[in-house]
């Protein structure tokens, strides 16, 4: 008696696990498109609201691993302020106690400068502000911070090589409500928080390199405010009298190398 | 002994010496040729790899993830797989202060490293008792008998060793 109700127990344990399992083979066939078109257009359609701000400001912490040779991964936190005028104007000032980046375009120049250490290195550029991200990158070897702001939704930032691309859900960062979206491309994996208000600007974003072993990570959560006014000198880096100027390492080992 | 059977050994030391000692890295380097020196050099050869790799794709950004067979020193990424600001892998912790000159695990790379460096190693912190020079409008840390080129390295201050510009 005992024993034939346990039987009958695990029968409909048994059961109760298998159809779930049948229903979900047969709701998600393997040919499902693992890309939601939908989740691309939001990632898209972010991107280009941000670009069509006239001016913001972005209050974000920054969090970056670090793996170190012995496969020790570190976490590195920071905290951003940036001013950004379209086409040509931006000022990010990257801070911890014991290091300061300041970089800065006015259209004409761009210009990487350390408070503390009083290098800065400049170099001429005029164009979009996805043109920058990109040529300093390219060109001068610096990521721009938050520069995939500046790229998403974009041709040089272009999705077709997204191969994953889901909603997850929504979830709160500090009082906002903002949709969770998932992508996957080969050797990274990117997430995105976008604001449910209307504004529709992004929360947070986080990129994992999977290309490591360690999987490092970075991650931002911005704070984004508009119909800032900003003074054009804002953007203009005026040397002070100690400040040193240096180059870019790609920049002088290619002269090195012509 | 021939620029190639050169490299070989500089590898073949390297490959003994690194699994061991990774806070030796720079000393070995300081003991290869030139080109090995900068090959191996942290950041350095990726950053021109990824230019090229830019380049080619007409500036996207976007890559597939690429790795060079060198799990001893292995640095950032060279490839960008599409997002600006990326995490990063790095041989020595030290970048992220501006004050801290010589860390602890850099300290004992620089000043190991001082008296053999070769021109063209390229070191992410100074050893004590430096000053500041300018000769030709080119500003150097003079450091003993060492001169180094301050450069930007992406965001992080990095030293070239160059030969005496007096």
């Amino acid at each position: 008696m005992t024993l034939s109700r346990l039987a009958a127990g695990w029968l409909l344990v048994a059961v109760a696990f298998a159809a779930p399992a049948t229903a979900t083979a047969q709701d998600e066939p393997a040919d499902a498109p693992a890309v939601d078109p939908a989740a691309l257009k939001a990632a898209s359609a972010m991107g280009e609201r941000l670009r069509a701000l006239d001016a913001f400001s972005i209050e974000a912490t920054l969090s970056t691993e670090e793996v170190l040779a012995s496969g020790e991964t570190l976490l590195h936190l920071e905290r951003l302020s940036a001013d950004v005028s379209p086409p040509g104007g931006m000022r990010m000032e990257l801070r911890s106690p014991g290091r300061e980046r300041v970089f800065l375009y006015d259209g004409a120049r761009a210009v990487l400068w350390g408070p503390i250490t009083r290098y800065y290195t400049a170099v001429p550029f005029s164009g979009t502000l996805t043109a920058l991200v990109q040529e300093t990158a390219a060109t001068y070897g610096y990521d721009v911070p938050l520069s995939d702001l500046f790229l998403w939704g974009t041709d040089a930032g272009d999705l077709a090589r997204v191969a994953q691309a889901h909603y997850v859900g929504a979830d709160y960062l500090g009082d906002r409500v903002c949709d969770h979206y998932a992508f996957r491309q080969e050797g990274v994996d990117w997430q995105l928080w976008i604001d449910t208000a209307e504004a529709g600007l992004p929360c947070a974003y986080r990129i994992t390199d999977l290309s490591d072993p360690a999987q490092p990570s970075f991650a931002a959560t911005l704070t984004i405010g508009t119909g800032a006014v900003f003074d054009d000198r804002r953007f203009t880096f005026a040397a002070p009298d100690d400040a040193v100027a240096i180059p870019f390492h790609a920049e002088a080992r290619r002269e090195t190398e012509e | 002994m021939s620029p190639i059977r050169h490299i070989v050994a500089a590898l073949t030391a390297l490959s003994i010496a690194l699994p061991v000692a990774p806070l030796v890295q720079p000393v070995v380097l300081a003991a290869t040729a030139l080109p090995v020196a900068v090959l191996l050099t942290p950041g350095m050869a990726e950053a021109g790899r990824m230019d090229r790799a830019r380049f080619h794709r007409g500036g996207r950004h976007h890559g597939r993830p690429r790795h060079h067979g060198r799990p001893a020193i292995h640095t950032r990424p060279a490839h960008r797989p599409g997002y600006g600001y990326r995490p990063r892998r790095v041989d020595v912790h030290h970048h992220y202060n501006d004050r801290r000159r010589g860390g602890r695990f850099a300290a004992g790379v620089a000043v190991g490293a001082a008296a053999t460096l070769a021109a063209g190693a390229i070191v992410s912190s100074l050893p004590p008792r430096c000053s500041g020079v300018s000769y030709d409008g080119v500003f150097y840390q003079r450091c003993g008998g060492t001169w180094y080129a301050p450069r930007y390295d992406g965001p992080e201050v990095v030293y070239v060793v160059v030969p005496d510009p007096r």
